[in-house]
């Protein structure tokens, strides 16, 4: 029962179960990366087992994922939440589509972590999968937790289990910032129509299927949320806490456990833990291992989930809320799902109650909580801290916009509109697909001369203030107007800038993404590497396409795509000889001669 | 995107419902699990950024081994696993029969008469981290599986890998590019009759005879391969006074000296490092329990220092050759920390390690280097939790653990 070597990878959620492929992928979080994003599509595609950090250094693979998957994917985000990414990249602009930031409605955070992916097999058959997490869409490394179920949505009845899932996705397209890019909307009405008639399946030998709580949606502030039992022994984790969320828990009789984050618990006054019986932090030994070189964040409690034992039956609630008053009130949008299951039998190792969590590991790599007297921090720091915050917020409600125009050969980004920013905050921004080092004062309209392929809707901002207090970075999407078609085919002409590089890149895509992907990150120890290894030169290019063509010819897709997309600027011709483009027709038109031949016999036996 | 059919061998439906600890990548997940490994292994947790060192030495005296293997015998039952998938032909979700497989495997062995050992015997079913993932990396590196990929890999390319040894060369392949490499070592002995729901971990004569053979073929010039060939049926509980292993000449013994004289050098870093918590604590919090450390941390200091001074004046520079013939990395704060303290070490003589203070101002920056603000040095809530006594002990380089394994190929020899 939440053994901590037992562990799940969120990139392998998104891979279609046996017989299955994505048709659409809906995530929620708070905080994105988007270097996470550029990485999902292709980590899925690619069916890979490497490092994300790996395969995002691969522009080539990253654009031949994105644009199988792009348009499957809907990130709804914070809109204060995107992280300025470490390195800037073309690539982002792929990204605008899929990216869609939303405001809680109640004032506070957008904050639930939930991935809803729907995948259809041969005969369209949809199959729904779930997953509330604890974790954002970045690389931090901290102990986070998932609620994962799958289920088909079947008949007309609604499962009340389900319904408020249906509610979030009914809800979200009207806490976007922006309006959405068509279709949009209807993707996520038609998910939620299925979500709701789907009974998502609990772990093992729980006979209820899964609950799942929407909080926030109205934008009302109500009582707090608190668990649905009153029962026996309480178990608590949390990285942030507040009494006020802390005491809507207290009700429980029987042993109560909190397990938190010490400097949430520091900051708490001493009385709210006295009606804690154990109240633990992880220890230093099990977040990171001293490396030198690493930078030494640890890797802390981020997991949020309570568990409620009620007669020989345990509840756990899991999800994205805060033990804290803007998660359990209203004000954040959050989600929490939630099974009752059997408590089990000491050492049997089945079951859901407390001691087997206790029984499980878990709580070795914890100590008891003790307390140290913090100095109180200069009011003056808080105070400047407070006026970043207050800055941030009217930056990303003000009416800001992109504007694009051509300007001969390049272009002209202009970022114009109407902001009010507080005298003491200063203000940087800069395109995210250019360096930090470009960035300029904050002073409307500003403008950039960029490439093509360096256009983008995201904004990378920066405010500081002459304190000691770390700057707030983040990123807008803004709407754009003027952005010229064709930015993808631009962007591949750039990273493919020779003949060769085009060769070796068609050879290793003729052995599908996934030998592409270990084309570019193996180090060498494979046998089969050999095959690529030895002549790539376009010799034997005729060869890979023949055979290609008869045994795999859906393979052919991703070339034909790239060809084409190459061929359609002057520079992309000059990097495919004619020579090797009369080849490639010549394949292509065998091909499609061929499966039209194939489809006719299919169609009228002989 | 389309993906091949998968289907379950007996058309079982795949479990869907999970509640578990959950990581970005399989990357984050592999570097949890050596976290928690090291957390496991309490009194060798690396406080001051040794450990490279010492997994060098272990590398180059047992290339392959690792702290998670206890038996041998795993090294057959593994690919026994695989070969059985394999002979299904291809369309398998690969993964979840072979964990069904290893499932069975510790069924078998929990009935058998020898279960010392038996990885997942306690958590079954829920078991985190299998035996084939703790054993691959060998498997790898003793040429048994050799394909030479990962386990994640060889799931992917599975079929086609399948595919591939059944091929005949085709007439209009003409100097075909595929390299046909069998997967698996092609001597490696049949599965026995029964396997896995019997098993146990004793190795027959045939089995034994694979393995040394592979460790003779692929661990040339290691204290591992002159153990397989050397050794006895019982070995002693340290290696450096294991007989076989004093006979070894050359550069094998080369490498168990420089391995012990270094392990000896640094044993007194984390003593003296447990001896500075200890005296800050009771400067905080005077009390017994601390006043008891500081007296025990300066008596083993004391011991130390004697077996130290009996030795030459430790010389780093064939460790600094040692570790870059090793392929790896010099890392300079390491190496820096490593001059310092036997540079000081010598100049003062180890007896005036215990009171010396840039020495003892070296050690805390080291921590301090390492761990940031958790260091225990600089954060009094850290020292507060600090257990009496973190990262002490001489490295055994997994020497028990490699010892079971070639007790178990001894007495498969004998067979």
């Amino acid at each position: 029962m939440l053994s901590p070597d037992q562990r799940t990878v969120a990139m392998e959620m998104l891979r279609p179960p046996a017989g299955y492929r994505i048709d659409q992928a809906v995530l929620t979080t708070y905080t994105l990366d988007l270097d996470v994003l550029l990485a999902l599509p292709l980590a899925v595609l690619a069916h890979s087992d490497r490092g994300v950090d790996e395969l995002v250094e691969q522009p080539l693979l990253l654009l031949e994922a994105l644009r199988e998957a792009g348009e499957r994917l809907n990130v709804f985000v914070d809109e204060a939440g995107i992280a300025v990414p470490h390195t800037n990249r073309a690539l982002y602009a792929l990204l605008e589509e899929c990216v869609h930031p939303v405001r809680a409605p109640g004032g506070g955070a957008f904050h639930p972590k939930v991935w809803i992916v729907r995948f259809v097999d041969e005969d369209d058959q949809a199959l729904i999968r779930v997953a509330v997490s604890s974790r954002n869409l970045t690389f931090d490394r901290s102990w986070d937790i998932a609620l994962t179920s799958e289920g088909a949505p079947e008949g007309r009845k609604k499962v009340r289990e389900s319904v408020a899932l249906a509610d979030l996705l009914g809800a979200v397209p009207g806490f976007a910032v922006r309006a959405l890019p068509a279709g949009v909307p209807d993707v996520l009405e038609g998910l939620a129509v299925e979500v709701a008639r789907t009974e998502f399946p609990a772990p093992d030998k729980c006979e209820d299927p899964v609950a799942y709580q929407a909080l926030g949606l109205s934008g009302e502030t109500r009582r707090g949320w608190k668990p649905d039992y009153v029962g026996t022994n309480l178990l608590a984790v949390a990285p942030f806490v507040n009494r006020t969320g802390l005491d809507e828990l207290v009700a429980v009789r029987g042993e109560r456990t909190l397990i938190s984050r010490r400097e949430a618990l520091d900051e708490l006054p001493e009385t709210v833990l006295e009606e804690w019986d154990s109240v633990m932090v992880l220890s230093e030994a099990a977040m990171d291992e001293p490396e030198d070189g690493t930078s030494t964040r640890p890797s802390d409690i981020h997991a949020k989930m309570i568990a409620v034992e009620h007669g020989r039956k345990v509840s756990w609630f899991v999800g994205s809320a805060n033990l804290t008053a803007a998660a359990m009130s209203g004000r954040n949008v959050e989600v929490v799902a939630s099974f009752t299951g059997p408590r089990g039998n000491e050492g049997s190792g089945k079951g859901f109650g407390i001691e087997r969590f206790r029984e499980s590991g878990f709580l070795n790599l914890c100590e008891p909580y003790q307390r140290v007297e913090k100095t109180k921090e200069d009011e003056s720091l808080a105070a400047a801290r407070g006026r970043l915050e207050e800055a941030r917020d009217t930056l990303v409600r003000s009416d800001l916009r992109v504007r694009c125009a051509a300007d001969g050969e390049a272009w002209r980004w202009v970022l114009d509109g109407e902001l009010a920013m507080p005298p003491e905050v200063s203000a940087h921004v800069w395109p995210v697909s250019i360096g930090e080092d470009q960035a300029r004062a904050l002073a409307l309209p500003l403008e950039w001369p960029l490439p093509l392929s360096r256009l983008t809707a995201f904004v990378a901002v920066r405010l500081s203030v002459d304190a000691d207090v770390d700057d707030i970075r983040l990123v807008l999407k803004l709407p754009a107007e003027g952005m010229p078609a064709g930015r993808a085919a631009q962007v591949l002409r750039t990273l493919i800038d020779s003949s060769e590089r085009l060769l070796q890149f068609l050879r290793a895509l003729l052995g599908g993404l996934d030998g592409l992907v270990d084309w570019m990150t193996d180090d060498g120890n494979g046998a089969w590497q050999s095959e690529w290894a030895a002549g790539l030169g376009g010799e034997t290019l005729l060869e890979d396409l023949v055979r290609t063509a008869s045994r795999d010819p859906e393979r052919l897709e991703s070339v034909r795509r790239l060809i084409d997309d190459l061929r359609s600027t002057e520079e992309g011709r000059r990097i495919v000889p004619d020579d090797l483009y009369e080849i490639w027709r010549t394949v292509d038109a065998a091909v499609s001669a061929r499966s039209k031949r194939l489809k006719n016999e299919e169609e009228n036996p002989k | 995107m389309f993906v091949a059919i998968e289907k379950n061998r007996t058309g079982d439906e795949l479990v869907t419902a999970t509640l578990s600890w959950i990581d970005l990548t399989a990357t984050d997940r592999d570097k949890v699990r050596r976290v928690l490994s090291l957390f496991n292994e309490q009194g060798t947790v690396d406080e001051l950024g040794l450990g490279s060192l010492r997994d060098a030495f272990s590398d180059a005296l047992f290339p392959g081994t690792s702290v998670l293997h206890t038996r041998l015998r795993y090294f057959l039952f593994i690919p026994w696993i695989y070969r059985e998938i394999e002979s299904w032909g291809g369309g398998y979700d690969v993964a979840y029969e072979a964990r069904r497989l290893e499932m069975r495997l510790i069924e078998a062995l929990a009935g058998s008469e020898d279960t010392a050992g038996i990885i997942g015997i306690q958590a079954r079913e829920s078991l985190g981290q299998l035996a084939s993932t703790a054993y691959w990396a060998a498997l790898v590196r003793w040429g048994i599986f050799l394909a030479g990929g990962n386990q994640g890999w060889y799931h992917t390319h599975f079929d086609s890998l399948v595919r591939r040894q059944n091929e005949v060369p085709r007439a209009d392949d003409p100097g075909v590019v595929w390299t046909r490499e069998p997967t698996w070592h092609p001597r490696l002995p049949e599965a026995p009759v029964g396997f896995p729901d019997e098993a146990s971990f004793a190795l027959t004569g045939e089995e034994a005879d694979f393995v040394l053979g592979r460790i003779q073929e692929r661990c040339r010039g290691t204290l591992l391969a002159w153990l397989a060939q050397e050794g006895a049926g019982s070995l002693a509980d340290s290696f450096g006074e294991e007989p076989a292993a004093l006979r070894a000449g050359g550069s094998i013994a080369e490498t168990v000296e420089l391995a012990r004289r270094f392990s000896l050098h640094v044993e007194g870093a984390p003593l003296l490092y447990n001896l500075l918590l200890a005296e800050m604590r009771h400067d905080v919090q005077p009390g017994d329990a601390d006043a008891a450390l500081i007296e025990r941390y300066r008596g083993e200091l004391a011991e130390w220092a004697e077996r130290e001074e009996a030795e030459a004046p430790f010389d780093t520079t064939p460790l600094w050759s040692f570790v870059a013939r090793q392929g790896g990395r010099l890392v300079h704060p390491q190496q820096r920390f490593v001059e310092a303290w036997s540079e000081r070490g010598s100049a003062i003589g180890a007896r005036h390690v215990v009171d010396d203070d840039f020495l003892r101002r070296l050690i805390a920056s080291r921590e301090r280097q390492l761990k940031g603000q958790r260091a225990r040095v600089a954060n009094r809530g850290r020292l507060l939790d600090w257990g009496g006594r973190v990262g002490v002990g001489r490295m055994s380089f997994r020497w028990p653990n490699v010892r079971r394994l070639l007790m178990d190929l001894h007495a498969g020899l004998g067979r």
